[in-house]
């Protein structure tokens, strides 16, 4: 085996050209994977942190009688909330709770009017779920205006200290008030800047006449055990729903399937790169080398040494084309890893929603596993590529093959 | 008797033509012989050494080796058969280039899988040795000569001390005095290691140190001479 792959790699070097030119292919196949899937990754780690800070927290607990598909009803408003705030206050695996009432509406400055959802929100206690204040750029909370995201502000020409009219259902009416701008929100969350404005709960219960709330978003110790919190829960509080990240998140976990799956596709392309690739190079040289072939079989060289010595340069070339790819792909992954890329300037990203959670620049991570799995798949695939040629080389008769004139 | 050659015919075929090789050949080769198949081109003199070799088989007829015969044998049995019995010198060499001339010597050996690092060594020490290329053990095939790569060529036909050494025009793309030079090495050999040779040649010159000419013409022996 020793001296076969010694032989595999004197063969791979005698034609420099043409294995430089083979692992080439892979290697930039592999670079480009590397810095796709670190990007993607990327993309989904902040997304999926910003999923978790600006919108679903770790669970939310609602009314028994919260329907999903009237979010906003007022019907959906839990009226026990205080007894369930005074029940979740014992369960120590709750590192933080903030209490939310949330209703649909309208935005209107008098030139412009645009649907939002405003958010009720305890501004003592939302940073220990959310992260809100660090991202209020412009002015500050007040008990009696709002805060509106930055992209509504931008649309609708509002500067802090802006007079803006809110129409919202009230009861069985509509109701329309004014209210002073007094901060606009530029968060990480796309949503948030397109569609949220916030008010002070205790306001936003006055004007829709009601003493309940939505949803009380709670931070676990664990976001990975939501699951069976949400369990303990729903059986030590009666007539709540619990919900965790994972159904809150349903939307953006379908995403994360879609880039699985893409990430799949990546993979196989890849590999296919590496298998015709190889393909090609092992039928040339398996043509190239048929004199040789029947001096090998001629001096007692079993078929299936003659097929593992073109199987050993495939995977040689495979190697060396995966071994450049990781070198020079982590070597350009590292600038994205530690300077990131700006989608708003380099993409435009902000005015197309593509399902990610992110604004602003995000740094690559690294896929460890992901690249693992390519590397070794396109390792694995290039040296099974070789195996046709090399046994269509091995079968032939070695009389056939001395009499070739190279 | 080492090998037997009953009633061999090959013929080619290309589309609707075909070329009769051999037809109905039959010799006997003993031990320690050292026998010249002459003739001129396409007599059928690679043909016969190709089939005696087991890297080509008859139409009809039957070889057999040391009282076996090699009909119905598997590719596998045949390369054993060959790595275990036959030397093989080509008029081309056929080594390989990406192997030094120690390396080509030794591939046979390695083939074979029952030495040990040691023995392979002095083995192919001493058939550097023999054939006097010990020198140039370090060179690639393209960088000695032709005289120089048939030598190698035949250190690698006798490293593994086969029984029988088939070699196809040896001579053929030598000067004279090289071409002499390599016959005698064989000739030694086969005196000193009693080690059968088989040499196809129409090589008037070579023809004197074989002990016996066994003559073909279209494919027939016209004439099997012993001295």
């Amino acid at each position: 085996m020793k001296f076969l792959f010694l032989f595999a790699l004197k063969n791979i070097t005698r034609q420099k050209r043409r294995t430089i030119l083979t692992s080439s292919v892979i290697a930039i196949a592999i670079i480009f994977f590397i810095i796709i899937t670190s990007l993607l990754k990327g993309f989904y780690d902040v997304s999926f942190e910003n999923e978790l800070n600006f919108n679903t927290s770790h669970m939310k607990i609602r009314s028994i009688k919260y329907d999903e598909d009237k979010p906003f009803e007022i019907d959906n408003y839990m009226k026990n909330y205080r007894y369930v705030i005074e029940r979740i206050k014992n369960f120590n695996f709750i590192k933080g709770f903030t209490e939310i009432i949330s209703f649909n509406g309208e935005i209107d400055n008098s030139i412009n009017t645009r649907f939002v959802i405003i958010m009720g929100v305890n501004y003592k206690t939302i940073d220990s779920v959310f992260v809100f204040k660090d991202f209020i750029i412009e002015g500050s909370f007040d008990k009696e205006g709002i805060i509106v995201g930055k992209d509504i502000a931008k649309d609708m020409n509002i500067d802090t200290g802006s007079s803006v009219f809110l129409t919202f259902r009230r009861k069985d009416m509509i109701e329309s008030i004014e209210f002073i701008v007094s901060g606009i929100i530029s968060s990480p969350n796309p949503l948030v800047n397109r569609n949220y404005v916030y008010m002070d709960i205790e306001k936003a219960k006055d004007i829709l006449g009601v003493d309940a709330i939505t949803e009380i978003a709670i931070k676990t110790d664990d976001y990975n055990r939501c699951d069976k919190y949400a369990e303990i829960i729903g059986r030590e509080i009666k007539d709540v729903k619990v919900f965790n990240w994972v159904i809150l998140a349903k939307d953006f976990l379908q995403m994360a399937q879609a880039k699985a799956k893409g990430n799949g596709f990546l993979i196989f392309f890849i590999a296919i790169i590496g298998f015709v690739g190889v393909v090609n190079t092992t039928m040339i040289s398996v043509y190239e080398k048929r004199r040789e072939i029947g001096t090998l079989k001629t001096l007692g060289m079993r078929e299936k040494d003659i097929v593992l010595l073109f199987l050993i340069e495939c995977f040689l070339i495979g190697l060396i084309g995966v071994l450049t790819g990781l070198i020079f792909g982590s070597i350009l992954n590292l600038y994205f890893v530690l300077k990131g890329i700006d989608l708003v300037s380099k993409t435009g990203f902000e005015d197309i929603n593509v399902g990610y959670r992110v604004l602003g620049i995000v740094k690559s991570r690294w896929d460890t596993p992901l690249i693992t799995i390519a590397s070794l798949l396109s390792i694995l695939f290039t040296t099974i590529a070789g195996y046709i040629p090399a046994r269509k080389g091995a079968k032939m008769e070695p009389a056939e093959s001395l009499r070739v004139i190279q | 008797m080492l090998l037997r050659i009953v009633n061999i015919n090959k013929k080619y075929i290309s589309g609707k033509a075909y070329f009769q090789a051999l037809k109905d050949i039959s010799f006997e080769i003993d031990e320690g012989e050292f026998v010249a198949i002459s003739g001129p081109s396409g007599s059928g003199k690679t043909t016969l050494l190709n089939i005696i070799g087991c890297i080509d088989k008859p139409d009809s007829g039957e070889v057999i080796l040391d009282g076996r015969s090699l009909k119905a044998r598997t590719p596998d049995e045949l390369a054993s058969l060959r790595r275990e019995y036959f030397g093989f010198i080509f008029q081309t060499y056929n080594l390989i280039p990406v192997l030094t001339a120690y390396e080509n010597v030794e591939l046979p050996l390695r083939l074979l899988r029952r030495f040990k690092e040691d023995e392979m060594r002095k083995k192919v020490e001493d058939a550097l040795k023999k054939v006097g290329i010990y020198e140039m053990r370090d060179r690639k095939p393209l960088e000695l000569s032709g005289g120089e790569q048939q030598r190698v060529s035949i250190a690698r036909a006798i490293v593994k001390e086969p029984r029988l050494v088939l070699a196809d025009e040896p001579t053929a793309n030598l000067d004279t005095e090289n071409g002499k030079n390599i016959v005698q090495i064989m000739r030694e050999m086969n005196k000193n290691e009693k080690i059968t040779f088989i040499f196809s040649t129409h090589d008037l010159l070579i023809l004197q140190y074989a002990n016996r000419i066994i003559s073909l013409r279209d494919g027939k022996i016209v004439d099997d001479v012993r001295k």
